[in-house]
């Protein structure tokens, strides 16, 4: 008496099948599970057997054996509680389960025999909808409309084994779980909006050039200048998240098991900020079994690390290979697995430990060594990675009171849009998309200067004390405010503008 | 002088001050003498205690090869009692009786000295106002004295290395430890120039917090004036006005803005009577010095033969000497962000305007 059930798991972000053979027999009661599984899949024996009794039907008195193929590689998690139960089930003829070909079976059971929602559906969903049409995707009802994203499959979503059992005889009708995307995207997501910041307009300003040219950018201001208050704000200057960009996002939150109940798709760009004594793993993901880190759950986002210098040394350090290539790529003795990991930095720092170097009000109380020593912190190949550095002075009271509108981000935002459609008009034949994405040659090529604007620059080189590696994050910040200023060619007041968001690059620190 | 590794011996020792070994060489005769005395000899003249600790250490000395090495190391000692020591440094209470020095400065050869001190939190305008006078006094060929410490100190010789003139670093620590230490290739300038490091401190010796007020009368002892850049209400610099007045020197300090508390000490200076540099050229006047220099910038006239556009004046005008931020800048003027950088760039290079930490401009 064999069954076979189909199956499904994640690995990384991406699904695969996993086929479920139950054979009973008779002889000696036993319960075996081969196929790689974990301790939480030799766990499920218990839940499977007291589900199956509780919801009133007979566990086989013989020899049970599953098998979980393909065997080669480790399965992990709960998620095969339910096909496991499915297949005694139906080995043991208590359950006709037909059409088991085109049905793919996930979920976790609890002793009562209730079906509980586990991680991971969309990545399985969107999987099954790329395979083929037709699939029937049979989950807990917690994870229903999760998997009701996917077009092109129907989903069903149970409360418990006997419903299932009901279902499948035929004796109750449910019709397939959908979630209308249209919906999803025009209850408009609310980002916190730059209108609410008054005064900062180089703050404001600087984050206007990050969205656009996709540059990452690094604050510095006394305590309480609203470094944060800014940085919450840079979601919301981004286009709006597409599907297909939306899709991704979830599946990341999914596979990490972070993805609110209530929300079957994150339709707003992850705003992700850790606090400084994270992990390098827990920032960069891994583990035994390899699961996204802060930087994955940021994709498609921003990364603001507030009190950056704060961080440990290996935690920063870390970032410069997802800095360099969007993506992450971990590898532990039993598996390796790469995460997406795109994602806008944003930096926050104070400017010495007091805070309050600089400040017209405060005076700071910490010695020259200590200064530089803080400093030195922030130096190397990874701040060269940050395009913008710009200072956040203490806004002062009466500005704050000024009644003055403030533009809101929608306005912002359609320039930001206006300045990407530039940007990837123009970068189309080298398959870029964004001016911080290109390197020297592409600078070479894109970023011719007018003669005026060149001669400045020089000049700006010499006099300024700028070290020469600013010199293209310069031009590359030059051509995104030209963008945002629809200009063709680079001008005077757009490299006047680069040079300033290059504090750290100035001697008059020292 | 046969006498001199014995003098450098004693500098070596602990409990050995200028006064003690005053008495030593009024009792003994000579440092030798007193090197090889008895204990007995050696209790009489300074009391048992002195006397025994005395006999513990310098049994590990041996005086001519110490000297020997010190020599070797490119390091001059000049003893109280030699016609190179410095004869403004002769004048004080209990001046040092010997000093070591790095580099071929000779005292013989200069007679204009000012020191220039100042807190180690120095302000962008201290840090201004260091270079400026360190310049301008480098030019009228005037040798400055300072104590190589971060802030003030460090701008005021860095103003001389700029401007390629002498310049003497006095030490709290001996001459083989610069402190601190990124002040290392300065050091190293001071001496390619012509200048000279000096310590009271044998070569060996690491800084010691304690060392450093002390070696203070040293900077005031060396020159004619001081004056205090940049000084909060408490500060090593104001201990040095204190050593300055006791010595009859002249003192002079820099005003600062009244709300600035790096200038409390500075200011209360004035008010107590030291007189009011503004220029290297106030400092030279109040020495009765001449200028060697005929030309004396007024700071009224700056950018006036500049050619500024209207809207550089405009920006330039809304630029103080005590700092505004580009944030305030930008809101005053309404200006689109590209012409409001392209303006204040073009102040920056030519020279009128600064970058300072926090944000902000100052006049240059």
């Amino acid at each position: 008496m064999l069954s076979k059930i189909l199956s499904a798991t994640t690995m990384g972000i991406e699904a695969c099948l996993v086929e479920v053979e139950v054979d009973v027999s008779s002889g000696m009661p036993s319960f075996q599970i081969v196929g790689l599984p974990d301790t939480a899949v030799q766990e499920s024996r218990e839940r499977v057997r007291s589900a199956i009794k509780n919801s009133g039907f007979v566990f086989p008195p013989g020899r049970v054996t599953v098998n979980l193929a393909p065997a080669s590689f480790k399965k992990t998690g709960s998620d095969f509680d339910f096909p496991i139960a499915l297949g005694i089930l139906s080995a043991t003829k208590q359950l006709s389960f037909s059409l088991a070909e085109d049905t793919v079976v996930v979920g976790e059971l609890s002793l009562s025999g209730d079906l509980k929602p586990v991680s991971g559906i969309l990545p399985i969903a969107h999987f099954l909808s790329q395979v083929r049409n037709g699939f029937r995707l049979f989950l807990p009802g917690g994870n229903a409309r999760e998997g009701g994203v996917a077009r092109g499959i129907s989903v069903f979503g149970f409360k418990n084994l006997s419903q299932v059992y009901d279902f499948v005889q035929g004796k109750i009708e449910l019709s397939p779980v959908s979630v209308p995307l249209e919906n999803l995207f025009s209850v408009s997501a609310k980002y916190p909006d730059l209108c609410e910041v008054k005064g900062q307009r180089q703050g404001k300003r600087a984050l206007e050039i990050t969205a656009s040219g996709g540059h990452h950018l690094l604050f510095m201001g006394p305590p309480g200048s609203g470094k944060t208050m800014l940085a919450r704000r840079l979601p919301s200057l981004l286009p709006l998240l597409s599907l297909e960009e939306a899709i991704e996002v979830t599946k990341i939150h999914s596979v990490a098991g972070v993805l609110p109940s209530h929300k079957p798709l994150l339709t707003m760009r992850p705003f992700r900020s850790p606090h400084h004594t994270i992990s390098d793993v827990a920032l960069i993901g891994g583990g035994q079994w390899p699961r996204p880190g802060e930087i994955s759950l940021a994709h498609h986002g921003v990364l603001f690390l507030d009190e950056a210098l704060e961080f440990r040394r290996n935690v920063l350090e870390a970032l410069r290979e997802p800095l360099e290539t969007g993506q992450i790529t971990i590898s532990r003795a039993q598996m390796s697995t790469t995460y997406p990991a795109n994602f806008t930095l944003v930096l926050a720092c104070n400017p010495c430990p007091c805070g309050f170097l600089g400040d017209s009000k405060r005076t700071c109380t910490c010695s020259p060594h200590q200064v530089s020593r803080y400093r030195s912190k922030l130096s190397g190949p990874f701040l060269d990675r940050v395009d913008l550095q710009v200072e956040i002075p203490r806004v002062e009271f009466s500005e704050m009171a000024d009644k003055k509108k403030e533009e809101t981000s929608l306005e912002v935002r359609k320039r930001v849009q206006r300045a990407r459609a530039l940007q990837s008009e123009r970068l189309k034949m080298v398959g870029l998309k964004l001016n911080a994405e290109m390197g020297p040659q592409e600078i070479k090529k894109f970023c011719s200067l007018t003669a005026p604007a060149e001669n400045l620059l020089r000049q700006a080189m010499d006099n300024l004390a700028l070290s020469g590696r600013s010199y293209h994050r310069i031009l590359r910040v030059a051509r995104t405010i030209a963008d945002l200023g629809e200009s063709d060619a680079i001008e005077i007041e757009h490299v006047a503008e680069a040079i300033q968001y290059r504090v750290l690059d100035r001697k008059y620190w020292e | 002088m046969e006498d001199k590794p014995f003098w450098v011996a004693f500098s070596h020792l602990s409990g050995i001050g200028p006064i003690r070994f005053a008495k030593i060489l009024g009792f003994f005769g000579s440092a030798q003498t007193a090197w090889f005395a008895p204990e007995k000899d050696l209790s009489n003249c300074l009391g048992p205690n002195l006397a025994q600790k005395i006999v513990n250490q310098r049994k590990d000395i041996h005086p001519p090869s110490l000297y020997q090495r010190i020599i070797e190391q490119g390091i001059k000692v000049l003893t109280l009692e030699e016609e190179s020591y410095p004869y403004l440094l002769q004048n004080i209470h209990h001046p040092p009786f010997l000093i070591y020095q790095r580099g071929d400065f000779d005292f013989r050869n200069h007679d204009r000295y000012v020191a220039m001190v100042g807190t180690r939190r120095v302000s962008p305008y201290g840090r201004n106002v260091s270079l400026k006078l360190a310049r301008e006094l480098a030019k009228e060929k005037v040798i400055v004295v300072s104590g190589l410490a971060n802030g003030v100190d460090g701008f005021c010789h860095q103003g001389i290395i700029d401007e390629g003139g002498i310049t003497l670093a006095v030490l709290g620590s001996g001459l083989n430890h610069i402190y601190p230490p990124n002040h290392l290739q300065m050091a190293q300038d001071i001496v390619s120039l012509g200048g000279g490091l000096i310590s009271e401190y044998p070569p060996a010796f690491p800084p010691r917090r304690e060392y450093f007020p002390i070696r203070n009368r040293i900077i005031s002892g060396l020159s004619q004036a001081l004056i205090v850049v940049e000084a909060p209400r408490k500060s090593g610099a104001l201990i040095t006005a204190n050593f300055a007045l006791e010595q009859g020197r002249e003192v002079m300090a820099v005003p600062g803005p009244i709300f600035s508390p790096v200038s409390q000490g500075s200011n209360a200076l004035i008010r107590q009577g030291a007189s009011l540099v503004q220029s290297g050229v106030d400092v030279l006047e109040g020495l009765g010095f001449f200028s060697q220099c005929l030309s004396s910038p007024k700071t009224d006239q700056i950018g006036a033969d500049l050619n500024l556009t209207s809207r550089e004046k405009i920006l330039l005008e809304l630029v103080d000497f005590s700092g505004v931020t580009k944030e305030e800048l930008l809101e005053r003027t309404g200006w689109e962000e590209g012409e409001f950088y392209k303006i204040l760039l073009n102040l920056e290079l030519k020279g009128l305007v600064q970058e300072i930490a926090g944000g902000g401009v100052i006049r240059a």
